[in-house]
């Protein structure tokens, strides 16, 4: 169920309705553990199961390992639990990815290479790195292991951040159960603000943009240089608005119910490097990628050399984690060199002062980090190497030839992109808010709600990261 | 003085009612028109005499009917000499373009004394245009007749025949007329007539409309069935329905009817991103080009002029900056190379 589509709207409508009925606290988490799985059921129900068995697994090695006294035997639960969350993810996100890779060596060896019928769950990468941070945190003694199942099971499963996000920490969620209150009005205007926000981002927004991106990276050799630009120009904005725009909407889903998720995205793209960059994207992703995998590894107290690896191995296991294909990897390796490399030179050079070198300065860093990030999203995007290497050729040398196609609404998005920018520059990262308890502000609504209703493109467009 | 609430309460009404007569009058300014269909018990409906279209959606032009309803010139007095019927739908319609740029007006420009009154309406179907003809033709008194075919009107034709099955020639004016002017009841009729006079309510259902259709796809594909749209899709590379010949025969028989030499203009749809840039569906090219060559018919297929000038400038001949390249409907360029072959055709057609 996409948060932007109709069927979510009657879904949302029928659990606010019931939830403003139900007046005990067990039976209202009862309701939102039930509509949560409807939720991720409605995709396909047979997946519950397996929701339900990592989830199960999990909650029940936490209580282990809090009850362990040995450390060996903690060690050991924990070991159970990672092999169980990562098989889970092995089985049904990579197989095929590793076999493939492995074809030619199999085939080499005379030994038949099957391809699985595998169907991936959605939402898969963020409910497994959800619930294995929540038994690692135990581990780590920082959070305690909750004896509820039915709160664990909704904490893993709750609907608004199940299938995309943002990760949520077991200390960040469970702590809210206790404050867990009837519907408030104060929470449902925030939480709709927050949630129109995220909807404009995703309809006039991303789905506007990715009319224009589609057929370029289809065939990209059939395009001018600056027609194909101008479509990575689009699709990096794209992906911003896609997934922070749902984002957006699981914050505000969040807010509605009653409970506070942690921001994701701070204007990426005004980054003047690119470790400010991993600061702004996919925050609660990057933080976890730090505090489970970076930290784990020796982060930077291990020696310089050693710091540069875990970045690396970091950022190559992170753009693995976006997707079963090379694209990925080549994606997250170019960001763990550039990570590398800006670590090296900060390191020799030591932190810069705030406006040191001045606007030209600035500009020239924001140049270099934005067009670093745009050719990586070539990887990306691109469906396999060829069509990332006929992107990047085009966009290399400039070739005149080829279809010209300036699309118009596109175009039109990329400079309101670039002005909402520019104006969370000067405003000190805040967004534009709709305060609906202003009567203007219902003007704006009415306002912004027929400008997507004339300019959003109708059809079923999934956000990008359901399918990581 | 009101109390808070009461002026809170008015405040954000006169916001609204604000914010919907600026978008009424954005959208009617620069963006769609209201819905000017009339009913009409000859041919379903049709367009009022000098009305004001605006089309946004693909392309973009600003156009006025004419005395007839057509967007096309008034006709021309004295009468030209020669007079060229073009019966058609969106493509010779070509809201997408600038009046001046479409295929009929390219003809005109290249072949002296020629009149083409281009009487293409969206939606409009073969059977529809047998229809007109034999309605309008009496007045119009072409010397020649253009029937534009697209691969969409197979499924028209189909439809059209389901409707009205066979209709031997010149029948069909006392037919169609037997049908009375659809009545509402008379508040359901206001209402009606105020809701189609807005743009911004006329965008509104006709979005609304999309998204029903989309929500019943998603509908059908969640619980096992194939959606509609994929269905059509599905259908458009089958095999085509035997009873198309004899519908054919039957329609542009009764163009035919008329005594006037026709010219059938066939408008291809070209994958242009694939190798050879091949026609997307020739078994529906060929089925036209078919039944020219039986009944001895100039056939205009501009498919092998789409593809090399494709190949020389690297620029489909269809879609546009605002839609998607290769396409939706022709763009000026292909209008430029369709009124061409149609110049020439005409042209040896009368000498």
């Amino acid at each position: 169920m996409i948060f932007s589509s109709f069927e979510f709207f009657v879904f949302l409508g029928l659990v606010l309705a019931i939830l403003s009925q139900v007046r005990d606290e067990g039976a209202r988490r009862n309701v939102l553990l039930v509509v949560s799985y409807l939720f991720y059921g409605w995709w396909d129900w047979r997946f519950c199961f397996l929701m339900f068995g990592t989830t199960l697994i999990d909650y029940l090695v936490a209580r282990r390992i809090e009850t362990a006294s040995a450390p060996r035997r903690r060690r050991a639960w924990l070991l159970a639990s990672l092999i169980s969350n990562l098989g889970v993810l092995v089985i049904f996100k990579y197989m095929n990815f590793f076999i493939g890779s492995l074809a030619p060596l199999l085939q080499s060896a005379g030994i038949e290479v099957p391809h699985l019928k595998i169907i991936l769950p959605v939402g898969i990468s963020f409910f497994t790195f959800q619930s294995m941070s929540y038994v690692i945190d135990v581990y780590r003694g920082s959070l305690r292991a909750t004896r509820n199942l039915r709160d664990f099971t909704l904490f893993v499963a709750f609907f608004p951040q199940l299938v995309a996000g943002p990760i949520v920490r077991g200390s960040e969620f469970l702590p809210q159960m206790d404050y867990f209150h009837p519907l408030k009005c104060s929470n449902l205007q925030a939480g709709m603000e927050t949630f129109i926000r995220g909807f404009t981002k995703k309809a006039l927004f991303a789905d506007t943009l990715a009319v224009y991106v589609d057929p370029v990276f289809a065939h990209p050799a059939a395009y001018t240089s600056l027609t194909c630009w101008l479509a990575v120009t689009a699709y990096a904005a794209q992906i911003y608005y896609d997934f922070s725009g749902y984002t957006d909407m699981a914050i505000g889903l969040g807010r509605m119910l009653g409970f506070e998720f942690p921001v994701n995205f701070r204007h990426p793209y005004r980054s003047l490097n690119i470790t400010e960059f991993w600061r702004r994207w996919h925050i609660t992703l990057s933080s976890w990628l730090r505090d489970y995998l970076y930290i784990p590894l020796g982060g930077n107290r291990s020696g310089r050399a050693r710091t540069y690896v875990n970045l690396m191995a970091t950022m190559l296991l992170g753009g693995l984690w976006h997707g079963a294909s090379w694209t990925f990897v080549v994606w997250g390796a170019l960001h763990g060199v550039a990570l590398a490399v800006h670590k090296f030179f900060t390191e020799r050079r030591g932190p810069s002062r705030a406006g040191e070198g001045g606007l030209p300065q600035a500009l020239l860093s924001w140049a270099g980090t934005f067009v670093f990030v745009l050719i990586t999203w070539v990887f990306f995007r691109s469906s396999d190497f060829d069509t990332a290497r006929v992107m990047l050729s085009k966009m290399a040398f400039f070739d005149p030839s080829g279809v010209r196609w300036y699309h118009v609404q596109a175009i039109t998005v990329l400079v309101l992109a670039v002005l909402l920018h520019v104006s969370a520059v000067l405003r000190g990262d805040r967004s534009p808010r709709l305060d609906l308890g202003r009567p203007l502000a219902w003007s704006g609504l009415a306002a912004l709600l027929l400008v997507i209703l004339l300019f959003a493109p109708f059809g079923s467009n999934p956000f990008i990261y359901f399918q990581f | 003085m009101a109390p808070p609430n009461t002026r809170r309460l008015i405040a954000v009404l006169a916001g609204l009612v604000l914010v919907l007569g600026a978008g009424e009058f954005v959208i009617r300014q620069w963006l769609e028109s209201p819905s000017l269909a009339i009913p009409d018990a000859r041919f379903g409906w049709v367009l009022p005499p000098h009305a004001r279209v605006v089309h946004s959606s693909e392309g973009y032009s600003v156009s006025t009917t004419n005395a007839l309803g057509l967007f096309d010139d008034e006709l021309r007095t004295p009468r030209p000499r020669l007079r060229a019927l073009l019966l058609g739908d969106s493509y010779s319609e070509a809201l997408q373009v600038p009046r001046k740029q479409n295929f009929s007006s390219v003809a005109e420009r290249l072949v002296p004394g020629l009149e083409v009154v281009n009487s293409g309406l969206s939606g409009r179907s073969p059977g529809e245009y047998a229809d007109y003809l034999e309605l309008e033709g009496p007045r119009l008194e072409p010397d020649l007749v253009i029937v534009q075919v697209n691969d969409g009107d197979i499924e028209d034709l189909l439809r059209w025949w389901d409707l009205h099955g066979p209709r031997p020639a010149s029948t069909a004016a006392g037919d169609v007329r037997r049908q009375a002017n659809p009545r509402f009841p008379r508040p359901a009729a206001m209402a009606r007539q105020a809701f189609r006079s807005s743009a911004l309510i006329t965008v509104v259902v006709r979005r609304f409309r999309r998204l029903i259709e989309d929500q019943r796809g998603r509908l059908a594909s969640r619980f096992g069935r194939v959606p509609p749209a994929e269905a059509a899709e599905a259908s458009l590379a089958g095999p085509l329905d035997p009873r198309l010949d004899l519908i054919l025969d039957n329609v542009m028989g009764r163009i035919e009817a008329a005594g006037k030499p026709v010219i059938l203009v066939y408008i291809p749809h070209l994958d242009y991103f694939a190798p050879g840039c091949p026609v997307q569906l020739p078994a529906r090219q060929a089925f036209f080009r078919r039944y020219a060559r039986r009944h001895q018919l100039v056939f205009i297929d501009p498919s092998d002029e789409f593809r090399s000038e494709f190949e020389r400038t690297h620029q489909p001949r269809h879609g546009f900056q605002n839609s998607v390249m290769g396409s939706g409907h022709i763009n000026a360029p292909g209008h430029e190379v369709l009124g061409g072959l149609l110049a020439r055709a005409i042209v040896a057609e009368t000498r």
